[in-house]
């Protein structure tokens, strides 16, 4: 392995993929920060500029994009509460409330630290055991996929903040918002309501940046006075010893549950922050202080996105088989340079697979390094008027949101997103648990459909597969202490504390 | 919602006709301005990576920037009605995948149909591997055919209800006089590891896509569906080889404009596609990708988009697949 990582590093420290990895950071870093402007878009755009390229050259870049948007993204939702990806929802819940809390430029220090060694650790995973690895992956089927996600729900329930009727109210929204768009089983299209734009379902984008982003502008021009208050304390850029001491075991168990779940090719990235944040709130001492800016609550979920985007890599460079669209859109990168992904590249291609993973890290590398001297930029952000701030970030979203697909349709649907947040919040209900279920509900349901057509109609696959009926177990566990009317009790005093 | 097609229609016809004299005005001059090809998926796809790398040689060969466009969702509807729209005065042109065309047969009320476009000229494309799941048994074209012939009948795998691999895995298996069940995935790469996983038996993917997975240790590549081999799968045979019929499975990829289009600024645009096409650069990148050159242009290419219809009504009549929307 050694030997191969210096194979790697060889390929990647030439001046020539340096420099290029270093503008596909910044680039990504960019888009990242941008709500709604996402890696997809960009690297399609970059794409013919590859094409003169060296093909490690071409993957070095695009790679750097795709883990710069995935970090940039964390930098707007933790200022501003929008959340451009499915991975940035979760540190909104945590960072955007330290940022009021006036600690800002920790929650960037630790998410950008966090990503880093989360990063490191998982280009070590890929580079010792992707081979293996792989078939771990594939013996994932629907029952388990199913299972798997059916607890991630049951989970986000039972540790909802507040009051566990409006939470699970609030999923069973989400799941009803997920319903839309076209049945993956038998291509008829449901509540539609005649939109051609809702076949594919309700923009994610629209829903978490109206739901949030615009609620969240909304809510601050109607109190004026307190945004005022949070400008005035911007507070240290750095971590204090005590949230460095907080943050530490955080970044550990997020690379370890974001290293196992980006493996998963069906949806791994987006569960490996939501399984993150519930692990944080059910271990740590400070428990008690999620929903209040805990740092746990940033440093875990986002040490887990990063791992899991690069072990991500690991069904495309073994399998051919991207774990996203823009894991495609990079293999469709490599197509075109005659180069094919998949179980021979490895001795087939030494050079490209060694030069990327060690590229990987040196990605990592250089986004710590573009990020840390710029969180002082980025708080500063706070310190612009609101009046002048606000605008600005409507108009960023706007053209994000309308930049997915080139349409209106988008744009008026996170309008409609921002009223419901709005109104949510004003009923005091959480808007968190509506974006769990709306982003796994439709992944419950395909994969269980699929496991039943599969089985050809057996439920009792669930439970004879043992990876699946363990997790199924675990599910059953969790809804029983939620039901347990003692523990119950001794939750609601908790909460009251 | 019916009302508000209709509405739309109505105003792109009375839109069109008032366009009608600045069009003539226009093609003097065409291009004047830079000219833009809508994709109808996301980008990443074999119909925006041909683009995106036709685009280069179009921009130097018609003297003006020829720009993608990509408005994915909706199967294909969305960028194509948006395409069926646009004035017909050269600058709009829509890139059509073979799925593209299903839709107009799969689907009774969309606001356009293949008249509301010209078609200008086709490129030709991949034709279809059928791959099977070594880790569920299948190792031989024998063993796909017990399975399909079994009491419960195959499993295939498809990124769901009428893509190209719906199509021709159910033409396939009624031809093999067997049974089988549609596992709709969400895109091909899912489906794929359905197969590499052994939970779905077969699939019908490109060749491109099947090339990648020829050394794999869980998938077998067992035929193409092109009359010949392909070049990127030599040792690999076609279904006729192996004593089944040849089905006609193969993807497609053509430019059509809004109809209306001023005849000469068609066939300017058509002799850069062809010319493009014909470039060694296009050949080199795409060949060895198995893709088949198979230019059509004009109405040879309008010939050809009604017996595909033709082809895809069949199949979707006999195997009962309508959908209602």
């Amino acid at each position: 392995m050694i030997d191969n990582l210096a194979l790697g590093l060889s390929v990647a420290m030439t001046f020539h993929n340096l420099g290029f990895a270093f503008m596909g950071c910044l680039i990504g870093t960019a888009i990242g920060v941008l709500p709604g402007i996402g890696p997809l878009a960009t690297i399609a755009l970059l794409l013919p500029l590859t094409f003169t390229l060296d093909p490690v050259t071409a993957v070095i870049m695009l790679s750097g994009i795709y883990y710069g948007a995935q970090y940039g993204g964390s930098t707007s939702a933790i200022l501003l509460n929008l959340p451009g990806e499915v991975t940035a929802v979760v540190t909104t819940l945590e960072g955007h409330k330290m940022a009021l809390k006036g600690r800002a430029g920790a929650a960037l220090a630790v998410s950008a630290l966090g990503s880093f060694f989360a990063g490191t650790v998982a280009t070590l995973v890929v580079a010792a055991s992707g081979p293996v690895l792989t078939s771990f992956a594939l013996s994932f089927g629907p029952a388990e996929y199913f299972s798997l996600i059916l607890l991630g729900l049951i989970i986000a329930t039972v540790l909802a903040q507040g009051s566990i009727l409006k939470s699970i109210a609030m999923l069973a929204l989400g799941l009803a918002l997920g319903l839309v768009g076209t049945d993956i089983q038998s291509g008829e299209v449901r509540f539609s309501l005649g939109f051609f734009e809702l076949f594919e379902g309700i923009d994610f984008v629209a829903v978490a940046m109206g739901i949030f982003g615009i609620a969240e502008i909304v809510r601050n021009l109607e109190n004026p006075e307190n945004r005022n208050v949070t400008i005035s304390k911007v507070g240290s850029l750095m971590l204090t010893k005590e949230e460095f001491r907080r943050a530490a075991p955080s970044v550990l168990r997020g690379t370890v549950v974001g290293s196992v779940l980006g493996i998963l090719p069906g949806g791994g990235l987006a569960l490996s922050t939501f399984a993150s944040y519930i692990l944080e709130r059910r271990v740590s001492k400070y428990g008690h202080e999620f929903g209040t800016g805990a740092i746990e609550g940033v440093a875990g979920p986002e040490s887990a996105n990063n791992a899991a985007s690069q072990t991500s890599f690991i069904p495309m460079l073994t399998l051919g088989i991207p774990a996203n669209a823009v894991m495609a859109l990079i293999i469709g990168g490599l197509m075109i340079h005659g180069i094919q992904p998949g179980p021979g590249v490895i001795q087939a291609q030494p050079e490209l697979f060694w030069g990327l993973i060690a590229s990987m890290w040196i990605g990592n590398l250089m986004l710590l390094v573009i990020n840390l001297p710029l969180i002082g930029v980025w708080v500063s952000l706070l310190r612009l008027p609101y009046r002048y701030l606000y605008p600005t970030i409507l108009v960023f979203c706007a053209i994000g949101v309308y930049s997915v697909n080139y349409s209106t349709f988008n744009v008026f649907e996170t309008v409609l997103f921002g009223l419901v947040g709005y109104l949510l919040f004003k009923l005091r209900c959480e808007p968190a648990p509506l974006l769990i279920g709306f982003v796994l509900g439709p992944m419950l349901e395909e994969y269980l459909r699929r496991t039943m057509v599969v089985s050809r109609g057996d439920p009792m696959v669930f439970i004879e597969r043992p990876v699946s009926a363990v997790l199924l177990a675990i599910a059953a566990l969790a809804l029983l202490t939620m039901l347990l009317p003692a523990i119950r009790r001794k939750k609601d005093e908790a909460l009251e504390e | 919602m019916i009302s508000r097609r209709n509405v739309l229609i109505g105003a792109g016809t009375v839109g069109s006709m008032a366009l009608m004299s600045s069009v003539a005005k226009a093609q003097a001059e065409w291009p004047a301005r830079p000219i833009t090809i809508t994709i109808a998926n996301a980008p990443g796809g074999d119909d925006d990576t041909l683009s995106r790398f036709l685009a280069e040689t179009l921009t130097s060969e018609l003297g003006q920037a020829v720009v993608i466009e990509n408005r994915g969702g909706g199967s294909t509807t969305i960028g194509v009605t948006a395409a069926s729209s646009a004035k017909p005065d050269g600058y709009s042109i829509l890139c059509l995948p073979t799925s593209g065309l299903v839709q107009t047969v799969l689907r009774d009320r969309l606001p356009y149909t293949l008249d509301s476009f010209t078609p200008i000229v086709g490129i030709g494309g991949y034709p279809l591997a059928l791959i099977a799941s070594k880790k569920a048994g299948i190792n031989t074209i024998d063993d796909l055919m017990a399975a399909i012939h079994s009491p419960e009948g195959v499993t295939y795998a498809t990124a769901g209800v009428g893509t190209i691999a719906h199509l021709t895995g159910t033409t396939f298996i009624r031809e093999a006089k067997g049974k089988g069940i549609n596992v709709s995935y969400k895109n091909n790469p899912d489906g794929i590891q359905g197969v590499a996983g052994g939970f779905t038996q077969m699939m019908f993917v490109s060749a491109r896509e099947g090339a990648i997975l020829k050394n794999d240790e869980n998938v077998t590549v067992l035929a193409v569906t092109s009359p010949a081999r392909t070049s990127n799968l030599p040792d690999v045979p076609t279904t006729a080889e192996l004593g089944y019929p040849q089905i006609d499975g193969r993807v497609w990829y053509g430019y059509l404009a809004p109809a209306g289009i001023p005849a000469d600024v068609a066939s300017r645009f058509s002799a850069a596609v062809v010319k493009g096409v014909q470039t060694p650069k296009f050949q080199e990148r795409f060949g060895p990708l198995s893709f088949q050159t198979d230019l059509k242009t004009g109405d040879d290419f309008k010939a050809f988009l009604v017996s595909e219809q033709n082809r895809f009504r069949k199949i979707i009549t006999e195997n009962d697949i309508k959908l209602n929307k």
